[in-house]
């Protein structure tokens, strides 16, 4: 009997070595091409190999809203003052119960027409619409009954008039030249389908006509490690899936896509959490079954500031919904796992995601009752245990001060001495305790899922820092 | 966990000692990064006041000095020297006579051909860069015969790279010489390489030289180029010249000619008005149901220019179509293109097509939003 679960604790631990030791690599690698990357790219804005050009690609910004009376203002008005000469802004309030349209209507004297709307995908009616030029800009806003923000964005693709369409928040800003640089992939590769831009945390920055002016990391541990965990995602792991087109997620708070393949596709899908995702799943499918050419790409310098959650609470309900849109997701496409037809997408990408990100806290917890076992009938060496737990903890916050850092030189970020070591601080605590608030929400994501697979959660919502000069 | 084959502490170790390199890497950059800043100040400082001391031999009637010719070879091979020329020349120029910086950069453009050996073999990135610098400063500007820094850019079209090729491009078009753009092409043709359509013609539209005799000359090899670069050729045509009506109209005519360049057929003759096209462009909004949407949708906004009874009743059939961009460029021809008075569209007011009032009507609306012209500042 005691060889048997001796023979049990050793596959265990075969397995669990094998597991930490693969998302290690994964993460090395990450950090690694993510700083070779961004070396290169300094290089290169540095040696004039750009291509940014404000009219090439005529792009459509639709900006869903729900309750978004206090930001929805200001983020069209930081739209009206892009780098960027042919766009047309479409903000679509979702149903919203608060005063989101006549905050808009009031703010840019936008006039009732009768648009015709050229209904391509499917999605609720509209119930009034509403235009109004600025500065050469067509600014639209459509009431419609709520259906949700896939529902909304689909209204909001089927009301544009370019051939290009970014989608983005209402509580966020877009920096003022980025729109000139998530187009650039597209007059690189023109089989390109959709592209990602890099999303940062709103809460710590100070933006003055789209551009930052003042930048410092925040005093709340809680926005301060999600800054941290967006660094290393963004600036690390989405660069390495980049070198394969391997991306399978492309933040809903700023993507640019290809409007009729999008389209082909069906728009979005208003039955999942996590229709960002879902789409760009959605994107890679139809594209490899159908043999079409096609890339998605990651720009690290189209930069969209975004609000992040302030209180554990709203984490909490912001982590469950993207973890149910990541197993709504790897559910409705499981035949992509291992499949030949969908290449390095089933042999790594899902694989990634299936294993660190679905199944992870599962197989965290696993870990924890079997280790608490072993203790149990003294199977384990303690002093090891810790050492290699802290070993791991240390390795965690190495690599996330090293994306943070790789980000500072080639954004050309100004941190002051206490900012460094607030970073150091955080990515220590980031490394020791974000991971259990992630584990846990994860754990208890699926307690009432049934009755609430479809509820977002309200998160509250903050001003914008913007300068004063901006405000007038 | 104790596992024979494998330690995983120690492979642990390893990676946290490569995430520590990167991280050294990292701060020494940030280190680096100001510092090169600080002496590419320095450089350019030290390096105008060489290229003045030259200008003003210029403006004396004197030639440049061949010890500066060699000493600036030497100087630019280094990438950071380059970067530091460019400072310079832009300082000078501001600050000098243009012709005397024209000549100038006529003397030292053997240096740039004997930089060529040394950025042949560079990276993509440092490549690019040379190009940019040629592009920049229009080195070699007027030259008919083919040297080796035009064989070289031309060469560079068919980079792998696109800035490599966008800034290589740049450089050809700004050199003014219409066989080196056509040969630039031809070799992309034969290399089967994409370049942005978008760029090409914007490129294109930025050559220093004769317009009209660079659009003859490629137009009279369009035939030979894949579509992809024939049809930025065509909007270059579009935007300089009108002499291509007969030549465009042939295309147009041709159905087994690519939709592409049809398309580029139908607007074209929306600038430049050619009256036997008239029946043709309306045929492709009659004829709808039967050819691609794209064909009346373009034909619509072209009938603007071709005023008369015969095109308003071609547009108001238009407004009829299952196609919103048919029915909304129909829609503009009529009240925007032609201006029509409400009364002459009374029937479709009036009439039972529910769809085609409603675009009228948003275009009107839509028209007086315009009207407006508000600014951010006033709202």
């Amino acid at each position: 009997m005691f060889d048997a679960v001796k023979d049990f604790y050793s596959i265990v631990g075969i397995f669990f070595v094998v597991y930490l030791l693969g998302y290690s690599t994964f993460l090395m690698l990450s950090v690694i091409f993510g700083a070779l990357d961004m070396y290169r790219e300094n290089k290169k804005r540095r040696f004039h190999s750009q291509l940014q050009h404000d009219f090439y690609v005529p792009v459509s910004i639709i900006v869903p809203a729900y309750n978004e009376e206090v930001t929805v203002a200001d983020t069209v008005r930081s739209l009206l003052m892009m780098d960027y000469r042919l766009y047309e802004i479409v903000v679509v309030d979702d149903g919203s119960k608060d005063n989101t349209t006549q905050v808009l209507r009031d703010a840019f004297n936008l006039k009732k027409v009768q648009k015709p709307i050229n209904r391509r995908i499917s999605c609720k009616r509209e119930k009034n619409v509403y235009e109004s030029v600025i500065n050469g800009i067509s600014v639209t806003l459509i009431q419609k009954a709520n259906g949700g923000k896939a529902d909304a964005l689909n209204m909001g693709i089927n009301a544009s008039k370019f051939p290009y369409f970014i989608c983005m928040d209402a509580d966020s800003v877009l920096q003022r030249d980025s729109l000139q640089k998530i187009v650039s992939p597209v007059l690189e590769d023109e089989t390109i389908v959709a592209v990602g831009g890099l999303v940062r945390i709103s809460n710590c920055a100070v933006l003055h006509d789209g551009e930052l002016v003042e930048y410092h990391m925040p005093w709340n541990p809680i926005v301060g490690m999600q800054v941290l965990e967006y660094d290393r995602s963004f600036m690390a792991s989405r660069i390495l899936m980049d070198k394969f087109n391997g991306n399978l997620i492309i933040s809903g708070a700023f993507g640019l896509f290809q409007k009729d393949m999008v389209v082909s596709v069906g728009g979005y899908d208003a039955s999942t959490l996590g229709e960002d995702m879902e789409l760009v799943v959605k994107l890679h499918a139809f594209c490899r079954i159908n043999k079409i050419p096609y890339a998605i790409s990651y720009v690290a310098d189209a930069i969209c500031w975004s609000q992040c959650p302030t209180s554990i609470t709203d984490l909490k309900k912001q982590r469950r919904r993207w973890y149910l849109g990541l197993f709504q997701c790897l559910k409705k496409y499981k035949n992509m796992l291992l499949s030949a037809e969908f290449g390095v997408i089933g042999y790594v990408s899902y694989v990634y995601y299936l294993v660190y990100e679905l199944l992870s806290p599962f197989i965290e917890l696993f870990g924890l009752v079997t280790i608490a076992l072993a203790y149990a009938v003294e199977l384990i060496n303690l002093r090891f245990m810790i050492l290699f737990f802290v070993i791991y903890a240390f390795y965690g916050a190495v690599l996330t001060i090293t994306a943070f850092l790789a980000r500072v030189y080639t954004q050309h970020i100004k941190l002051t001495p206490l900012d460094f070591i607030k970073s150091v601080v955080l990515c220590i605590v980031e490394s020791v305790f974000f991971r259990f608030i992630q584990a846990f929400t994860r754990m208890t994501a699926f307690i009432g899922y049934k009755k609430r697979k479809n509820v977002w959660g309200q998160i509250q919502r903050h001003k914008m820092k913007i300068s004063d000069a901006e405000k007038k | 966990m104790q596992i024979t084959w494998i330690n995983p502490e120690k492979v642990l170790y390893f990676y946290m000692a490569i995430c520590i390199a990167i991280l050294v890497f990292n701060i020494a950059y940030i280190f680096a990064d100001k510092f090169k800043l600080f002496r590419l100040e320095r450089r350019s400082y030290s390096m105008t006041g060489l290229i003045e001391s030259q200008i003003r031999l210029i403006e004396t009637g004197q030639k440049i000095e061949k010890e500066h010719t060699r000493h600036m070879l030497k100087l630019m091979k280094k990438l950071e020297k380059l970067r530091a020329f460019e400072f310079s020349m832009q300082k000078v120029q501001n600050e000098h006579d243009a012709e005397s910086v024209r000549v100038y950069l006529d003397e030292i453009r053997k240096v740039f051909i004997h930089l060529i050996p040394v950025y042949e073999k560079r990276d993509v990135i440092e490549q690019a860069y040379f190009a940019a610098i040629i592009g920049k400063f229009a080195i070699n500007r007027g030259r008919v015969r083919n040297d080796g820094l035009i064989d070289f850019m031309i060469e560079l079209t068919c980079s792998e790279d696109v800035y490599v090729r966008e800034n290589a491009l740049k450089a050809i078009y700004a050199m003014g010489n219409k066989n080196s753009v056509l040969n630039a092409f031809e070799q992309m043709n034969d290399n089967e390489i994409y370049h942005s359509g978008k760029l090409l013609t914007d490129g294109l539209l930025s050559f220093s030289g004769d317009r009209q005799e660079l659009a003859e000359l490629l137009w009279s090899h369009a035939k030979d180029f894949y579509t992809e670069l024939s049809l930025p050729i065509m909007q270059f045509i579009r935007f300089s010249t009108g002499s291509f009506r007969e030549e465009f109209f042939r295309l147009l005519c041709d159905e087994n000619a690519d939709k592409e360049l049809r398309l580029e057929a139908i607007r074209y003759f929306r600038r430049y008005v050619h009256e036997p096209a008239r029946e043709l462009i309306q045929s492709f909004l009659n004829n709808r149901e039967n050819i691609d949407w794209e064909f009346a949708a373009m034909a619509a906004s072209s009938l603007t220019e071709y005023p008369g009874e015969d095109t308003v009743k071609c547009l108001k059939s238009g407004l009829g179509s299952g196609n919103w961009y048919i029915r909304l460029n129909c829609a503009e021809a009529l009240i925007n293109g032609m201006d029509l008075p409400e009364e002459k569209l009374f029937d479709i007011y009036n009439g039972r097509d529910r769809y085609a009032r409603e675009i009228l009507n948003y275009v009107k609306e839509k028209n007086e939003i315009k009207s407006q012209k508000m600014d951010l500042r006033s709202v």
